[in-house]
């Protein structure tokens, strides 16, 4: 904390220990799949297969063509009956290719398995794009973006840091997949050509750490690096700050950096063992809200009630049901939406009344933002509407993390305020563009 | 089974705005409980410290219900919101011990409703409702003090007297010592306003609602840090020592305007940036009102100054922190470096008024008022003991030289905590006539200022020509100095005894 400058981060309760240690159940009796065909905010997608089709575990069904390629997988084995259009958990509607499962899940691998060690760079980045790795930290950027602009790389930052409450998906994977993580790693080195590697992981957390560090035995160029237990530790400019010390203004690569998520570094991994994309994916369910909060081995594409139905139900009749952690998860009014390969956690909490004030400008919003803005001016420049002023006070560098209204003592939906902002600035900034 | 749409995050931290308030009020009251402890143990008006706070808090509150009901609001659950009673003790924690009830009700009312409703309610307000109390009372009741209270010059209005320097070393520890020195302007047992006065309270109450995080840290630690700087710097000029600065800071509410006014978070800046330029400015204008403007209530009128500021500073600082962190700093280090020039010259420039102190202003002291008659056999004299100490022959008349208890003393243990003194008088009486020729001080003890309004030639001819026969002859006491009065009385009827014997 310096004397100018708030801490731009916190720490928050996170609840990990409801799901930290216990057994990652398995989903496996979902009779139908709905593949969503989307990818980030794209819905721009060429699906591959007609009512009808049988597919396998692994077939590529359907691909995303603009500007960037994503393929998408099947994640049972079984019969293509058609598509149906619901409520996504970006709060749009959107289509989903509707695959009958046969339970037999029948694997056929897409694409062959690739030695890092001997396969060239534009080969790997290659190989990711076909393998469909997006970012796992939540928005499903596809990953193959970063490394073709990559330049002047010192090191692949990646990011073990669940700052999210609740979630535990990442730890628990780490645990599990420590060669493939340790194999994808080297790939993302190789692919932007970056002598070193560093892991950032909770210091909160000794014996990931320990067990991390095993795994990074004899790979000299690979460092754990822990950070403090603060929000939102895992977003890249916070961890890149705590880890480097510097500020860019755009990109990572500004100061040398790539960060990637680290159940996007396991994915790489795996697919480059077995030839195998991303079909099922470890999910938290937790909260006060479902009765016996676990992670939960499932495949893509299967409804949020069966997950919470798999964890014993809801544990009262008004819930909030983020897709996601508490902080950013966006929630849903119906439990129908699905799982999508960038998935990590659903959160259910119950319904309590918030008890809201007045702001007392206590300033613990502009000194928690993460990205050193002023929350409470934007809200009061976003009740006059004041379009200059929101545009001074850099509305749109608002990542949506939520901090503002978490820390906000009087209860304010200070994050909502800001959203409204965003959009306020967007459409007028568009509209100025056009005259 | 009910979804429920909230926007995210739905994650809130547990601190609420209403448990911010309460440790805020819980600190306040700590305050004003070691005032209590001083007024009830050290004086006679521990009973008014209790009054004070009482009506002050009861009239914000009330003007709050009576607006929130023609608004047609909640009674109660605006109240619940809006936290009036913080204002009801700060403002009576910074008025005078001699302020009257009803003095205090009006500014509770006005500092309510002119500081904080006007603009709005809770949150809107651009200044501090108790600043604004307190200002009203400066302007309006200044003079309206409770007759019967006592108040004496406290160490900020004698520092002011004396023109902000004390070169000569014995002027300097008997300024101190009057408060019984510096140690003790830290712990608080001196008289001032009812809950400024205990440095060391107030340090122990801010340290821990700073680590409560009730309050920030930056303003009070700029604003103070500030202020000792400075006045070192202007101490030094003059070649006076480190007690100078310490003098400064504890004295004229400095700690607790910054601890609990400064700190109120709806008229001060939202980002830390701002804060600190904030804490700057206050300090800054503080020290001019106290060097240049010779008035020792710097603090409350500089709060208000800065709150009157406080949007400008804000919109300069408005944009992405990181960016704007620059702006902050070169804005804090210019105003420092102005500052420091600033008080060197006013370091440089300041000339003891030594002379003026020891005379406090006289001319401008209204007419006497004497009223309120007490017959010289009234038992109320009784407290005010004294003997004879000599006589002398003057002509064919007796001088008589009487030692007698002031009002300082009465309570015998000197327990009002000045240096008071015996009242001396010398009481010339024809002794063929037994009548009173002349009466007049040989020494004065009691308070100045109040009780010498009995020091007067005017009041001298109360007594002249009195029949010192008759104990239910009424003389009449000085409106104002009763107590003083009272000693003088008591003195003639000591004549009247001895004569009678
Ligand atoms: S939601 Fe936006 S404004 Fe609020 S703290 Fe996060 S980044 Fe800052
Ligand atoms: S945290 Fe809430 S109460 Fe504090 S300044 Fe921000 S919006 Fe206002």
């Amino acid at each position: 904390m310096s004397l100018l400058l708030g801490p731009m981060k916190q720490h928050l309760d996170g609840h990990k220990g409801l799901t930290d240690h216990n057994e990652i159940l398995a989903l496996k009796d979902a009779k139908r799949v709905y593949i969503p065909l989307i990818n980030g905010q794209s819905t721009n997608v060429e699906v591959l297969v007609k009512e009808g089709d049988r597919v396998y575990v692994g077939t590529k069904v359907a691909q995303r063509n603009d500007s960037s390629i994503v393929p998408l997988f099947s994640s049972v084995s079984g019969k293509v009956v058609g598509q149906e259009t619901f409520l996504h958990a970006i709060l749009k509607p959107v289509a989903h290719l509707v695959i009958e499962n046969d339970f037999k899940y029948e694997t056929k691998a897409p694409f062959k398995p690739l030695d890092y060690t001997k396969a060239s760079e534009a080969e790997l980045i290659d190989f990711t794009m076909n393998a469909g790795i997006v970012g796992c930290g939540g928005a499903g950027f596809p990953t193959y973006v970063k490394y073709k602009f990559a330049k002047d790389v010192h090191t692949i930052l990646i990011n073990g840091v669940e700052c999210e409450p609740y979630i535990t998906a990442d730890y628990r994977i780490m645990n599990e997949k420590g060669k493939e993580m340790v194999i994808g790693i080297k790939a993302m080195m190789k692919m932007a050509k970056a002598p070193k590697a560093i892991i950032a992981i909770k210091a909160s957390h000794p014996e990931l750490i320990a067990t991390v560090k095993k795994e990074i035995e004899g790979h000299s160029d690979i460092s754990v690096f822990p950070v403090p237990d603060v929000y939102p530790m895992g977003w890249e400019r916070t961890v890149v700050f705590q880890v480097f010390k510097k500020r860019y203004d755009k990109l990572p690569g500004e100061v040398g950096v790539v960060v990637n998520n680290v159940t996007t570094a396991i994915a790489l991994g795996t697919a480059l063992e077995t030839g195998m994309p991303i079909t099922e994916k470890i999910v938290t369910v937790s909260g006060d809200g479902v009765k016996e909060p676990h992670n939960v081995m499932v495949p893509v594409g299967v409804r949020v009630s069966e997950l919470v139905a798999k964890c014993g139900g809801y544990a009262s009749e008004d819930v909030l049901l983020c897709a996601g952690g508490p902080m950013m998860g966006k929630t849903l009014t119906n439990d129908q939406f699905v799982i999508t390969p960038y998935s990590n956690a659903i959160t259910v909490l119950i319904t309590r009344p918030i008890d809201k004030v007045a702001c007392l400008r206590c300033g613990r919003c502009s000194d928690n933002c993460p990205s050193s803005l002023q929350p409470v001016r934007i809200n009061q420049f976003e009740e006059t509407k004041n379009y200059e002023m929101l545009k001074r006070l850099a509305v749109n560098d608002c990542i949506e993390c939520g901090m503002c209204s978490y820390i906000c003592p009087s209860k304010i939906d200070v994050t909502e305020g800001i959203r409204r902002a965003k959009r306020l600035v967007q459409t007028r900034a568009a509209a100025e563009v056009k005259k | 089974m009910k979804f429920t749409y909230r926007p995210s995050p739905n994650y809130r931290q547990p601190r609420k705005t209403r448990g911010i308030m309460m440790e805020l009020t819980i600190g306040l009251l700590a305050v004003a409980a070691f005032s209590c402890f001083y007024y009830f143990t050290k004086t006679d008006y521990g009973l008014r410290v209790i009054e004070l706070l009482f009506v002050s808090v009861l009239f914000c509150v009330l003007t709050e219900a009576v607006w929130a009901y023609f608004t047609k609001e909640k009674v109660l659950e605006y109240l619940k919101h809006s936290f009036p009673w913080v204002t009801g003790i700060i403002l009576a924690l910074i008025l005078p011990i001699n302020a009257t009830l009803y003095a205090t009700a009006i500014s509770a009312v006005l500092a309510i409703f002119f500081g904080k409703l006007v603009f709005g309610g809770f949150g809107q307000n651009v200044f501090n409702p108790a600043g604004v109390g307190r200002a009203f009372f400066m302007t309006s009741f200044a003079t309206s003090v409770a007759a019967d209270v006592v108040s004496s010059p406290t160490p900020i209005t004698t520092m002011s007297t004396l023109g902000w320097v004390i070169k000569d070393s014995s002027l300097l520890s008997s300024t101190l010592s009057q408060f019984g020195g510096l140690t003790n302007l830290f712990v608080g047992f001196y008289p001032g306003s009812i809950g400024e006065t205990s440095a060391l309270v107030i340090l122990i109450v801010g340290a821990v609602l700073i680590w409560r995080k009730v309050i920030d840290w930056r303003i009070p630690v700029v604003y103070v840090g500030c202020i000792f700087i400075f006045t070192a710097l202007v101490g030094a000029m003059q070649g006076m020592g480190l007690w100078y600065p310490l003098y400064h800071v504890f004295t004229g509410g400095v700690l607790f305007g910054a601890v609990f006014m400064l700190t109120d978070p709806v008229t001060n800046p939202t980002a830390p940036g701002a804060r600190v330029v904030f804490g700057i400015g206050a300090a800054i204008i503080t020290l001019l009102i106290r060097f240049l403007g010779n008035l020792p209530e710097g603090v409350v009128f500089s709060i208000l100054i800065m709150n009157m500021i406080n949007p400008m500073i804000e919109a300069w600082m408005d944009g992405k922190q990181i960016h704007t962190i620059k702006k902050s700093m070169v804005t804090s280090s210019i105003l420092v470096v102005l500052a420091l020039a600033l008080f060197t010259g006013v370091g440089l420039s300041l000339k003891p008024k030594a002379a003026e102190a020891e005379v406090p202003e006289e001319p401008e002291e209204p007419a006497l008022v004497f009223g309120q008659p007490i017959a010289l056999n009234s038992t109320s004299l009784d407290p005010y003991k004294g003997e004879i100490t000599g006589t002398s022959e003057s002509g064919s008349y007796v001088v008589y030289t009487v030692k007698v208890k002031g009002y300082g003393l009465v309570d015998d243990d000197g327990s009002h905590g000045l240096s008071y003194d015996y009242n001396i008088f010398d009481i010339t009486v024809d002794p063929a006539a037994k009548t009173l020729v002349s009466i007049a001080y040989q020494q004065f003890g009691d308070t100045k200022n109040i009780g010498s309004k009995t020091e007067n030639e005017d009041y001298y001819k109360v007594f002249e020509g009195l029949d010192l026969t008759n104990y239910d002859n009424m003389v009449d006491t000085v409106s104002g100095a009763t107590c003083t009065s009272k000693s003088m009385i008591s003195a003639v009827r000591i004549v009247m005894d001895a004569l009678g014997e």
